[in-house]
């Protein structure tokens, strides 16, 4: 990706906090949390119409928009139809920049988990990738918020950053954080880039032991992994020569002080105060608790597609997300409307926007990116639901949205139950089952589908029935659909199968040595590839054996 | 216990109702938490205090004083730490405070444990007061020390500030802080001997509350309001207590006639007396004030005065713009001021000519946030809360690239009632600092001044606009109507249109596009620089087909912008204009063209240049429309005159066919009516002489005269027959003729005759002639008739040659007769087929025959012709169509029609193929049979 220098603006967001505005740096960055919903859509349809001039002018864009003008959001939702990425493909994957309104900052790549395509690529405009970073430092702001207008900022503020590098469009963040405010990264962005993203992670943490750190942003479950590995005794914690550096000796006997007059292991938490975590992924609803627990408070979650940039953020409450109201065109297919598409492939369903979305219900999410991007219209293929259309508690007068699903990411058990990813995560979570990864897949055996669960656990002593009988409880709990499938169809929808240990470690591990993308490298936790199914239980195989 | 002890309570209540409210606000910022520390500081030294003052006894009150140290020590430091984070510094990275708190450390340490810092307490008027120890100077020295720095930190963050709310506050810290100071020198002076009230801890709470108040509230009351209106009270206070003052004394030495009670009251009356005269005052010391103290805002506002006066006498915006600008900017300080007009959906600076202004006009997009958020909040809108305030996030790119670009650091919204008129645009101050609240306020009371004299000028400048629009109007109208009138020529009409409008107009290009079918085709254009531009036709796209469907205007701003097609973009580029207006030419409620206008440069035409334009196009489409009529009535009359021409010749010539043939007919009549009056007689003549020459003898000289009666009398009936023949032409017998055979007869009858003459017949008869249509009889009376003249003109004798061939185009049949006689005179050749012309001497013909001849030819669909040349001979020839072939009848009269199935109009001629029936007959086309080559001399002498 181009170099952005990191000799940039930072003056004026330092220059406001040194001036004591902090006001005007809230409003600057979280102030879209105080528009009014027309307020809101007044933006996005200013913007939409700002977008179509830019498309307008570009050869895609003239196919995009069918050779048309649209001078109204009505007359664009009528005119141009909802597209996938096949539509980009043929110019995307080529990188062609004399096609897009303006030539790209960079190229975004991520992973085709759809299954048609390796890889995805996305052109990131200036103004867009700008916005983008300008949202991720709102998302910081917040996690270290416990109001409004509230924030802990300071010049030199330590980060460490866990997310995919570059060229996936979280790696390209960095930088212009730096342009945007003088955070320290952990380790320095330039070093980073080298690294593979399991020694950034080891780095960043040894250099926080004699730095700090005041910021984590990631997957939670690296900030569980790390976690738990302190609960474990710290194998390998301590690194030599490191040990005898002040900071470090200081810092250490601060957090055994603190973890024996808790009476309990030595934790994160101990160790570092943090002001924020932000951390993104499907597991983060399921992995709060634990990461407050080790780190000392909850992570605010944030939402973003490579295509259409960040698209939502959660606030202090730690409750559901607020969407962004300039960084794409957002529209809803409702459900029953997404449904009826997945069977007709031909059909195109209706969308509602904002203001027309209702609390409770779920939809797929449609997006046209702003600020000169090429995404026009487009399926991300994800399940959201609106679960408010105002935020009571931070006086948030904008629909309150929660991820719901991958469109693709769901099994459907006999019709009945429809047992998405987060739903699995949180059954395993609430089982108490300790296990390592996991990986599910709707099997058929006959006529009868169910769904069959892949799990590595950390506790060998823990029985296949033991195991089946927790997860299964649990889901009945959980989802009343599936509770009926025993008690009204007399199903027993699930399987298990206890994979040897390492299996996941092995499964990566043969992958790297394939030199497999770095999205690739795990199976994803809804398996409907049984290439992938195959590869897994190999791997399981030379467990047993070994 | 004596008041000077409740002091310290009472301080202690106020700081500690101070900290309280600052954790009930949390304490979760730095800041905070080191100010609440400060206040907890503060707690524990009024405490500290009370216990001292309290005290009973020495001791006692030496235990409360060196615990006094503690808070003494770390108040300073803690003050000093919070200058630092209200700075934005970071603490950690300040060695010298953490130098500051280990020192305070060991001096409370000392102080707690040693008499090093305080060795004693001795009595004073109000309290205990510590004797300091050697070390007491020390803490004295740091208390300073760092409260002098926290001083100076803030100070120069003070300086360096631009916000003005930042200023504000830090200078509510700074106040409080000279509090401190001044509290604290009081405290110090025993040190040095002199003894006062110890000011501190009364200090340290308004110190506390001034700074509890800049810290937790975000809009605070600008200092200088407060300074302002304190001084001004303070002066109005002092005037008046000075007055009451000298009243008590004055009223106090009056020599004993009043009462106490009404000493009081003359007082206190003459006290509110002096308030009420004293009152006005409070303009005037307000003006002194201002000057003295807070000259910049005095200025300002006696600019700003002056302006007001001064806006209110100008009407033209440019100059009134220009004067805004200038002033504002000399009261404020500013670094460009710029007045922009908000006009419909534009904005633009009058002030700012030539090509700068094009930085200054914009387009304003519908919803537009800036705009918008001016109309509706009517307040001052600063350039970083366009940056910043999330109801700016709607922004198009070059929008947030204007409000950049100007340079502008605050805007001025100028209103009347909803609508905004203009935006008075601030950029940064000289000084860099911010503009104040107070000085937003002087603006707005000055902007709505601005609002009216603005409008004012506006509607001036329209009204005028529109009155000069009119002259222009009517001027151009004149001049059009009168070069309208000039000519009825189309085409010198178009161009003398276009070649005033573009004058009129002022533009680069001007043409009339008239409409053909579903293209424009240009009438006239002037302007072009590719003249083969005129050439050009447009196809009437959805664009002109409104214009010419719907009669409206079409008005392009700028067409290499616009959505147009690409060619006519092109073309706009080539030619070097930008802006288009064209209205329909409307005559008779039909559109018959467009008139349209280009300019070099984007323009929005204004209404009154497109009413003005329509107006002419309304006139010009009238003009064109008559200039059409009278091309027509001329062209008609063209016809009409050559019509006219025509049929006067045929009138001519059918009167003069119709004398003739009336003369004729009246001859053939008078001569028919003879020969028919004559024929008995001669019958009855013959008769006799018939009877005669039977029953009786004769001699051979009598028998001699019988012949020569006999053969006058056989010339009488000839003649009387040919007569009759000439009024009462026979009909034709139609019979299948070989004209070969017809000839040969005729030779053979009259062959002998000629070689009598010593004429020589030659004959070349084509044997391959077709056959004919004809009466045998007829032909040969022709023949004869031409033989015999022939005979008549070779006296001396001669060569006759008879030739019968087939004419080159097929279409005729000839059978010449050439003689070598003695030719017939030229000016008698036009006159030999007209009946009773002869050139023989009286008694030798009666000069029927020809003119019988042609007649007979005629019939047949034939023509007879003569060429002669006196002394070589004569040709005639007898041009005679063959059967089947077409015959072309010129028929002047209708009579023919019952013969035809169908008649061509307008046709000179009517046709008819000769069928074997020929009562029968077809309409044929128009045949008009080629012309027979024109005879000449060379058949003489073939």
């Amino acid at each position: 990706m181009t170099m952005i220098s990191t000799e940039g603006d930072t003056r004026s967001t330092v220059e406001l906090l040194r001036q004591g505005r902090r006001e005007k740096i809230w409003h600057k960055y979280c102030g879209f949390l105080d528009l009014s919903l027309p307020e809101f859509m007044e933006i996005q349809e200013r913007l939409l119409l700002e977008q179509i001039e830019r498309l307008k002018g570009c050869e895609l864009g003239k196919q995009l928009l069918r050779g048309q003008t649209p001078k109204s959001v009505e007359e664009f939702r009528r005119v141009v139809p909802l597209m996938k990425y096949e539509v980009y493909e043929p110019y995307l994957s080529q990188k062609q920049e004399d096609v897009l309104p303006e030539k790209p900052l960079s190229w975004a790549r991520t992973s085709g988990r759809s299954g048609e395509y390796d890889m995805k690529w996305a052109p990131v405009s200036a103004e867009f990738y700008q916005r983008s970073v300008q949202y991720i430092l709102a998302t910081l702001m917040l996690s270290s918020s416990r109001g409004k207008g509230d924030f802990s900022l300071e010049e030199g503020d330590r980060i460490l950053y866990g997310l995919a590098p570059a060229p996936y469009a979280s790696g390209q963040i960095p930088y212009g954080l730096l342009r945007e405010f003088p955070f320290r990264f952990l380790p320095p962005v330039e070093v980073a880039e080298k690294m593979s993203f399991q020694e950034r992670i080891e780095e960043g943490f040894r250099l926080a032991l004699s730095e700090g750190l005041d910021f984590f942003a990631g997957l939670s479950s690296v900030l569980v992994a790390v976690g738990q590995r302190f609960e474990g005794g710290l194998e390998g914690a301590k690194t030599p020569g490191l040990s005898r550096r002040p900071a470090v000796v200081g810092r250490v006997v601060k957090g055994l002080l603190r973890s024996k007059l808790e009476r309990r292991p030595m934790l994160p938490t101990d160790l570092w105060s943090l002001k924020g975590i932000v951390a993104g992924g499907m597991d983060t609803d399921t992995l709060r608790g634990q990461v407050r627990r080790y780190w000392g408070r909850y992570p605010i979650e944030i939402y973003a597609a490579t295509e259409l940039g960040t698209i939502a953020t959660q606030t202090w409450d730690y409750e559901d997300m607020t969407f962004f109201p300039d960084m794409s065109f957002l529209e809803f297919i409702p459900e029953e409307e997404q449904l009826r598409s997945k069977d007709e492939p031909s059909y195109q369903p209706s969308t509602l926007l904002l203001d027309e979305v209702e609390a409770g219900q779920k939809y797929e999410i449609v997006g046209t990116t702003l600020k000169g991007g090429i995404f026009v219209r487009y399926r991300v293929g994800d399940m959201i639901e609106i679960t408010a259309l105002r935020n009571a508690r931070p006086e948030i007068d904008l629909p309150q949205m929660r991820f719901y699903s991958r469109c693709d990411d769901v099994i459907d058990i006999a019709g009945f139950t429809r047992l998405t990813e987060k739903l699995l995560w949180r059954a395993l979570a609430d089982s108490g089952v300790p296990f390592v990864d996991w990986a599910a897949s709707k099997e058929v055996e006959g006529e009868r589908s169910f769904l069959h669960l892949y799990i590595e656990t950390r506790d060998d002593s823990l029985s296949h029935a033991v195991v089946k009988e927790r997860l299964h409880t649990t889901l009945k709990v959980l989802d009343s659909d599936y509770r009926h499938l025993e008690e009204l169809l007399g199903l027993d929808p699930l399987r298990v199968t206890l994979l040897s240990p390492g299996t996941f470690e092995r499964y990566m591990r043969d992958r790297q040595a394939l030199g497999a993308d770095l999205a690739h490298l795990k199976p994803p936790h809804i398996v409907s590839s049984q290439e992938v199914l195959q590869r897994l239980l190999k791997m399981h195989s030379q467990g047993l054996a070994s | 216990m004596n008041w000077h002890a409740l002091v310290p309570l009472v301080c202690l209540a106020a700081n500690a109702m101070l900290l309280t409210l600052v954790l009930t606000k949390g304490i979760y910022n730095p800041t905070r938490r080191v100010f609440a520390a400060l206040l907890g500081v503060s707690i524990l030294w009024n405490l500290f205090i009370f216990g001292m003052r309290t005290s009973p006894d020495a001791p006692t009150a030496l235990f409360w004083e060196r615990l006094v140290a503690l808070p003494a020590c770390f108040f300073p430091l803690l003050y000093y730490h919070f200058a630092l984070l209200l700075a934005g510094r970071k603490s950690s990275k300040e060695p010298i405070l953490v130098l500051a708190y280990v020192l305070g450390m060991v001096l409370v340490a000392l102080a707690l444990t040693t008499d090093l810092v305080v060795s004693g307490v001795r009595r004073t008027a109000w309290a205990w007061s510590p004797r300091p120890g050697p070390l007491g100077i020390l803490i004295a020295v740091s208390m300073y020390l760092y409260s002098l720095l926290g001083v100076l930190v803030l100070f120069r963050t003070y300086r360096h500030l631009r916000s003005h709310r930042e200023r504000n506050r830090l200078a509510y810290v700074l106040l409080g802080s000279s509090f401190i100071f001044l509290g604290g020198l009081l405290d110090l002076a025993p040190v040095v001997g002199i003894h006062v009230y110890p000011g501190t801890i009364v200090g340290d709470v308004v110190f506390a509350a001034l700074i509890t108040a800049a810290i937790l509230r975000y809009e605070l009351l600008d200092l200088k309001i407060v300074l302002r209106r304190g001084i001004v009270y303070a002066i109005l206070g002092g005037l008046t207590g000075t007055v009451y003052l000298l009243m008590i004394f004055g009223v106090g030495k009056l020599p004993g006639m009043l009462s106490g009670q009404t000493k009081t009251i003359v007082a206190a009356t003459a006290v509110g007396i002096a308030a009420i005269l004293l009152w006005p005052l409070w303009g005037p010391i307000q003006h002194w004030i201002d000057r003295l103290l807070f000259p910049a805002h005095h200025d300002a506002l006696l600019i700003v005065d002056q302006l007001g006066q001064r806006i209110t006498r100008i009407l033209q915006l440019d100059q009134l713009a220009s004067i805004v600008e200038e002033e504002i900017g000399r009261a404020f300080g500013s670094e460009g001021v710029r007045l922009l007009i908000h006009e419909d959906d534009r904005l633009w600076a009058p002030a700012v000519k030539g090509a700068r202004g094009a930085d200054w006009k914009r387009s304003v997009r519908d919803g537009e946030p800036v705009i918008g958020w001016l109309q509706r909040e009517r307040r001052p809108l600063t350039q970083e809360e366009i940056d910043t305030l999330p109801q700016f996030k709607g922004l198009w790119k070059d929008e947030i690239s204007y409000w950049r670009g100007i340079g502008s650091e605050l805007l001025i919204p100028l209103s009347i009632k909803d609508r905004l008129v203009a935006i008075l645009a601030l950029g940064p101050k000289l000084s860099g600092r911010e503009y104040d609240p107070q000085e937003h306020q002087l603006l707005s009371i000055v902007a709505s001044q601005l609002a009216i004299a603005i409008n004012n000028a506006r509607l001036y400048e329209q009204t005028d606009e529109k009155l000069r629009d009119r002259v222009a109007e009517l001027t151009a109208l004149n001049t059009i109507a009168q070069s309208l009138t000039k000519s009825l020529e189309l085409d010198e009409m178009l161009e003398s249109i276009v070649s005033h409008v573009a004058q009129v107009m002022q533009a680069r290009i001007c043409t009339i596009r008239l409409v053909e079918g579903d293209e424009l085709t240009i009438g006239a254009a002037v302007g072009y620089k590719d003249e083969s531009a005129r050439q050009h036709r447009i196809k009437i796209d959805e664009r002109l087909a409104h214009l010419i469907r719907d009669g409206e205007p079409l008005v392009i701003e700028d067409l290499w912008a616009a959505e147009v097609p690409e060619s006519r973009r092109e073309r706009a580029k080539q030619e070097g204009v930008h802006s288009f207006l064209g209205v329909p030419m409307i005559s008779k409620g039909k559109i018959i063209g467009v008139l349209s206008i280009y300019e070099e440069k984007p323009h929005r035409f204004t209404e009154g240049e497109s009413s003005l334009l329509l107006t002419i196009a309304n006139q010009a489409a009238l003009a064109i429309e008559n200039a059409r009529l009278y091309e027509r009535i001329r062209e008609h009359a063209g016809e009409l005159e050559q019509l006219v021409e025509e049929r006067t010749k045929e009138l001519k010539a059918i009167h003069a066919e119709l004398l003739k043939s009336s003369k004729l007919a009246a001859l053939g009549q008078l001569a028919s009516g003879v020969a028919h009056e004559l024929n008995n007689p001669l019958g009855a003549i013959s008769g006799y002489l018939e009877l005669l020459q039977e029953e009786m003898e004769f001699g051979p000289q009598e028998m001699e005269y019988m012949e020569r009666i006999e053969k006058r009398i056989q010339q009488a009936t000839k003649i009387v027959r040919e007569l009759k023949s000439l009024g009462m032409p026979s009909e034709p017998v139609w019979q299948v003729v070989d004209v070969n055979d017809v000839l040969e007869e005729t030779l053979t009858v009259l062959e002998w005759r000629l070689s009598l003459q010593q004429i020589e017949v030659q004959k070349e008869m084509s044997p391959d002639l077709p056959l004919m249509h004809a009466d045998p009889d007829q032909l040969e009376q022709v023949f004869i008739n031409l033989i015999a003249n022939a005979r008549q003109a070779m006296r001396e004798g001669g060569t006759f040659k008879v030739t019968s061939r087939q004419s080159r185009s097929g279409e005729w049949v000839e059978i010449i007769f050439a003689d070598t006689g003695k030719g017939i005179a030229k000016e008698h050749l036009n006159k030999i087929f007209d009946p009773f012309f002869t050139t023989r001497s009286p008694g030798k013909g009666m000069g029927l025959g020809l003119s019988v001849s042609h007649r007979i030819i005629k019939d047949h669909g034939g023509a007879i012709d003569v060429w002669s040349e006196r002394g070589r001979g004569s040709v005639f020839r007898v041009a005679l169509p063959p059967s089947g072939a077409k015959r072309c009848w010129e028929i002047r009269d209708c009579d023919e029609k019952e013969r035809c199935q169908a008649v061509r109009e307008n046709a000179d001629y009517r046709c008819w193929s000769v069928t074997e029936d020929a009562s029968q007959c077809e309409q044929c086309e128009v045949y008009r049979r080629k012309a027979l080559p024109p005879l000449d001399g060379t058949l003489l002498s073939q």
